[in-house]
């Protein structure tokens, strides 16, 4: 990757919607992107005619219960007749669909992007936990039965133990957040709560409490993204995207140096 | 569907994208090349790789992750559907739409499998004549299953690089002078679908006739085109433009579409030949496309081709196509 000071488009970002995030929302998941892609149409005072590409982020198909999940949203996300695609890469899928936008957008192919991310995992029975254990290699890892948390509790416990963190000082985290987020209407669990309450909440695989694990919601959130001529004439405050970058690591997480994820 | 989730974790090492921007486009593989094409435009990425593959033989069940991509209101509930009957439902709606015979359909399926023979990686390929074809038993009317591609096991990888890096690496480059890929409808959405038509197919070379500076016909010397049904080549042909509406059949029937026609197309035997490789089917047809304008196609090689046009569709039930014009 390369900086091009020649770039024909600089982008800007100049609506965006969010849904209330839940934990088994009766909106369909069609229903939950639409909810959010309006509020962004509605926000950059455009419609679904002015739109010329929709870009739609959305983890692997089972959380949905959808095969094919791009082509099953692409009404709900305005994508009718429309040059419409989805990606992704697993869990920083949300962050990944704006910068897909971006190239659609700075290499002159697109204008006026919607971009679209959505999920919905509630109907995974009993839990969507059980779908992970098909991310797994299937020869090596899938046969020991492991579960998302116990990869997290070794990267937790290692990074303590490399960096000197005491479990006091992640909790903190948790407070921190959670309690940013008491004034956020789409937050699910927002709570003001304190270290101690973190570290007495049940434990789920040591270290890790469930205070200190973010839960399952379901929701959707969406942005209009455009040119730089565009976004003048739309609105004063654009919010400019000056730089992406992705990475992906090696294949196999106990490859990784787990306390420091060099991607 | 090849039976893992979170595809993309699987990756990085085979493709050497460990450490490097990798992601995973949920489409087909030319919506990959897509991507390619806009992160080289953007003039951050000098060299860029896609790849693609299908591995159906792994596939156990089928039927059911069909049944996962269908409707989970209107159309699940059905009970075990086979949901290869959009495809039935949109041949007969095309066929009285365009006068085109039953015999026409199976002409392709004729056409399409006798081409693969001189292909290596045809494995599906066969002797068939008009009347075997038209006296076997229906699978989803109105086609017989020698008009409905099989499934097989595919990797394709293609190496992009912009005009600077592209002349350094070879003598010989393939141009993508346009790329387009549009989706009709949403497949909870299949009553909004034009049955009959494929207007995705249609959007897409729009816009990639638009982003070579075309304007309509853009007068190709061949093309590798959708065909995992066998009235999909004459539709895909109609809606890229490439042959006027309605005339596909009766272009098929004079033999304008043979190897030695006046306009070949699939000379490699297509899908119904190679097989349904799932998402890398797309990349199945670029690759037969980028070898015949190479001059590297073997013994199905085309003379004197410049100009080729390739199509694809996601399949059912969805209303997604990717169309790709390139030169030499």
């Amino acid at each position: 990757m390369r900086s091009n000071i020649f770039m024909k488009d600089r982008v800007a970002i100049v609506g965006a919607g969010l849904t209330t995030f839940m934990r088994r929302a009766l909106e369909t998941p069609r229903e939950l992107a639409w909810e959010a892609a309006k509020m962004a149409l509605d926000s950059a005072g455009l419609t679904l005619k002015d739109i010329d590409c929709v870009v739609i982020g959305s983890a692997p198909d089972t959380f949905d219960g959808m095969h094919f999940k791009g082509e099953y949203l692409a009404d709900g996300s305005g994508a009718i007749n429309k040059p419409m695609t989805r990606v992704y890469v697993g869990g920083g899928t949300g962050v990944f669909v704006p910068e897909s936008a971006y190239w659609h957008i700075a290499s002159g192919v697109c204008k006026k992007v919607l971009v679209v991310a959505e999920e919905k995992m509630s109907p995974a029975h009993p839990h969507p936990q059980y779908v992970f254990k098909y991310i797994w290699d299937p020869i090596i890892e899938r046969p020991l039965g492991p579960n998302l948390i116990w990869i997290f509790a070794m990267e937790m416990r290692r990074y303590m133990a490399k960096c000197g963190a005491k479990k006091e000082d992640i909790a903190l985290v948790s407070v921190k957040n959670k309690r940013n987020a008491l004034d956020h209407p789409a937050a699910l669990t927002a709570a003001n709560i304190t270290v101690d309450d973190v570290l007495k909440s049940e434990t789920l695989v040591w270290p890790v409490n469930l205070l200190d694990v973010s839960p399952v919601t379901d929701g959707a959130a969406a942005l209009v993204m455009t040119s730089e001529n565009v976004a003048r004439e739309i609105t004063d405050t654009p919010v400019w995207v000056d730089g992406v970058g992705f990475t992906l690591e090696n294949q196999h997480w106990y490859n990784r140096e787990l306390a420091f994820p060099r991607y | 569907m090849g039976g893992n989730s979170n595809t993309d974790e699987f990756a990085p090492e085979p493709i050497g994208g460990a450490l490097r921007p990798t992601f995973t486009v949920a489409g087909d593989g030319l919506e990959g090349i897509a991507h390619a094409y806009m992160l080289i435009k953007t003039g951050h990425f000098n060299v860029v790789s896609v790849e693609s593959h299908g591995k159906p033989s792994e596939i156990k069940t089928l039927q059911d992750i069909y049944r996962f991509a269908l409707d989970p209101l209107h159309v699940r509930p059905l009970d075990y559907v086979n949901p290869l009957f959009y495809a039935g439902l949109d041949a007969v709606a095309y066929m009285k739409r365009t006068g085109a015979k039953r015999e026409h359909l199976a002409m392709v399926a004729v056409k399409n499998k006798n081409n693969g023979l001189s292909n290596e990686r045809a494995s599906f390929s066969t002797k068939l004549d008009l009347d075997y074809v038209l006296s076997s038993n229906y699978s989803i009317y109105p086609m017989t299953n020698y008009e409905i591609a099989p499934f097989s096991d595919a990797s394709i990888t293609f190496v992009l690089a912009n005009e600077e890096y592209a002349k350094k690496l070879t003598d010989n480059p393939v141009w993508i002078d346009g790329i387009g890929y549009s989706t009709e409808t949403g497949t909870g959405a299949t009553e909004w679908h034009e049955w009959g038509k494929m207007k995705s197919f249609r959007n897409a070379a729009i816009m990639a006739y638009k982003l070579a500076n075309l304007n309509g016909n853009p007068q190709v010397d061949f093309a590798e085109v959708e065909d995992r049904f066998s009235f999909m080549e004459l539709l895909a042909l109609e809606e890229t433009m490439l042959v006027k509406e309605g005339e596909a059949h009766k272009m098929l029937e004079k033999g304008d579409f043979n190897r030695d026609g006046y306009l070949p197309i699939n000379p490699s035997g297509g899908s119904l030949s190679m097989g349904i490789q799932l998402e890398a089917t797309g990349l199945s047809r670029l690759l037969e496309a980028y070898l015949q304008l190479t001059g590297k196609a073997g013994n199905h090689q085309l003379k004197n081709v410049r100009r080729g046009l390739v199509a694809s569709w996601r399949g059912v039930p969805t209303y997604t196509s990717m169309v790709a014009l390139l030169s030499v």
